[in-house]
């Protein structure tokens, strides 16, 4: 599903956020990137979505090379990836449904394929019976269920977290962090940047741990620890 | 899955409700934008009206314009008059006597043509009145009928003509120049509220792009509300435009009825249809442009 051959990412600063990164993540799996801040996690994520070009190497996302696609294209690769924020990122002025169906609006969907995807979005996360609330309404768990919901609504084979838990208490956490594990388990591929040593150890995934920018351990069923 | 993007009755509910939340946030400067548009437009569109009425002026005053071709007093009416039907420019040409002259004269500017018996003699010539085919051409025209041979004198209108189109023509010159300025600074002021509502909505701006929305449909809002600043605009300059003109149409037709000004419903209506447009050509490239930068960062 997603592919790095040897990529390089230099910050115009002359940072070097990435150094000959070789990754495979295939379809359905679930993997952590973890790292202190500023290893690189953050970098890794937006190369997936194009956020930012690498300066060396390729990243293919489901079949598509990513760093040579054509800026017009980019919509169109990013209505295949989901993306959850640490801050949530929701429309304070809309409901939890607008800010659901929001996702769907802007790629053109119709009135009935709105009112058929946002409730089974909702119903997955759990937040059925708020769907009227606003974000102000909701715990922080809760609106990062939200979160999770839109970035679900229009069913993407790949879904990215950059740290889903940042701002959320460890119990919450770990419920968020079971709901992506089980987003996984229905065939999407999910890929969870985090710090967080409770819940990487605790979930017993593959675990990618960058450090400074380099790849230094790629374990499946791993632990948090590295050096 | 990678389709273009479908436009459906959602989407277009969407994009006008987005558009409208803007108008409706910057309220005040919305009605700065538009009531900038509006006096720029119905400056512009008050000097295209005069530029319009002064040319068609000069065309029928040139239409009007006879070349008088005075004879020598030996000369033979009949014989100068053959000679100057064989320029094919000529359109017409008409045999005056002095006495004739004279008579027209008196009727016209004196109160009691009766008075042209109380003058002794008669210091005017005998007289072609020369009609150009086209009037355009009454200037070479009147050069070489001057060179037939019993002719004394050619004088024409043309210098009226010739003044009417003269400043018809700055009136376009300066209407052109203005129109340039003002299209800059509508389009700046449309630009910055634009940008105000860009930044307000930054927060959507940029979920907008995350979840694949691409960067035309992002901008239509915008360039929704830029339009909305243009036509609304140019909806009130033509109406204040239209209003004063046909006050002073009315007033002319009834204190100098001479002037004779241009007054046709279907052409009026597209001067109104032409100050909407470009009002709503200038709001669009506005808001477009504010937004150029901001998506090409992202």
């Amino acid at each position: 599903m997603v592919r790095f051959v040897g990529v390089s990412l230099l910050y115009p600063t002359g940072t070097r956020a990435l150094s000959d990164v070789n990754l495979h993540i295939r379809k359905g799996e679930f993997v952590f990137i973890t790292g202190a801040s500023g290893s690189g996690k953050s970098s890794l994520l937006h190369l997936v979505y194009r956020e930012s070009e690498p300066t060396e190497g390729s990243v293919v996302v489901a079949g598509q090379d990513v760093a040579a696609m054509d800026r017009a294209r980019v919509p169109f690769l990013r209505r295949q990836i989901g993306i959850v924020f640490q801050d949530f990122r929701l429309l304070p002025q809309l409901t939890v449904r607008e800010n659901v169906g929001f996702a769907l609006d802007v790629v053109g969907a119709s009135r009935r394929e709105k009112s058929r995807k946002v409730p089974v979005a909702l119903e997955l996360v759990g937040l059925t019976h708020k769907a009227e609330s606003l974000p102000d309404q909701l715990s922080g768990g809760e609106q990062q269920r939200v979160c999770i919901a839109r970035a679900l609504v229009n069913s993407p084979p790949l879904l990215l977290a950059d740290e889903p838990t940042g701002n959320l208490d460890p119990e919450t956490s770990w419920d968020i962090v079971q709901l992506l594990s089980n987003i996984a388990d229905r065939g999407t591929t999910v890929i969870v940047a985090t710090h967080d040593k409770y819940i990487v150890d605790g979930m017993r995934k593959r675990v990618v741990a960058l450090a400074q920018g380099v790849v230094v351990r790629d374990d499946v069923g791993g632990a948090y620890d590295y050096a | 899955m990678w389709g273009g993007p479908t436009i459906t009755p959602n989407t277009i509910g969407f994009l006008l409700s987005q558009a409208w939340s803007g108008i409706r946030r910057n309220g005040l400067l919305t009605l700065a934008s538009v009531s900038n548009i509006a006096v720029s437009l119905a400056i512009l569109g008050g000097m295209f009206l005069v530029a319009v009425n002064l040319e068609r002026m000069a065309r029928l005053e040139a239409e009007k314009a006879v070349i008088t071709v005075e004879l020598k007093e030996d000369a033979k009416d009949s014989e100068v008059e053959i000679a100057v039907w064989q320029d094919p420019r000529v359109g017409d040409v008409e045999y005056l006597s002095k006495e004739d002259s004279l008579r027209r004269i008196f009727e016209r500017y004196v109160a009691n043509p009766q008075a042209v018996t109380l003058i002794g003699g008669n210091p005017l010539p005998d007289s072609l009145r020369v009609k150009p085919a086209s009037p355009r051409e009454i200037k070479p025209l009147a050069a070489s009928l001057g060179k037939v041979s019993g002719v004394a004198k050619v004088r024409y209108g043309q210098q009226v003509v010739e003044k009417i189109l003269v400043l018809a023509r700055s009136v376009q010159v300066s209407g052109a120049i203005l129109l340039v300025l003002m299209a800059f600074g509508m389009m700046l002021i449309v630009n910055a509220t634009i940008r105000l509502t860009v930044y307000a909505r930054r927060r959507e701006i940029r979920i907008m792009q995350l979840v694949g929305a691409t960067n035309g449909f992002i901008r239509m809002p915008f360039i929704c509300e830029g339009l909305f600043h243009g036509i609304v605009g140019g909806v009130f300059a033509a109406a204040i435009c239209l209003l004063v003109y046909l006050e002073v149409v009315r007033y002319v037709d009834v204190h100098l009825a001479f002037i004779d000004l241009l007054y046709s419903t279907r052409l009026l209506v597209a001067f109104g249809l032409a100050m909407v447009t470009v009002g709503g050509v200038v709001g669009g490239t506005g808001s477009a442009l504010s937004l150029r930068r901001y998506l090409r960062l992202a």
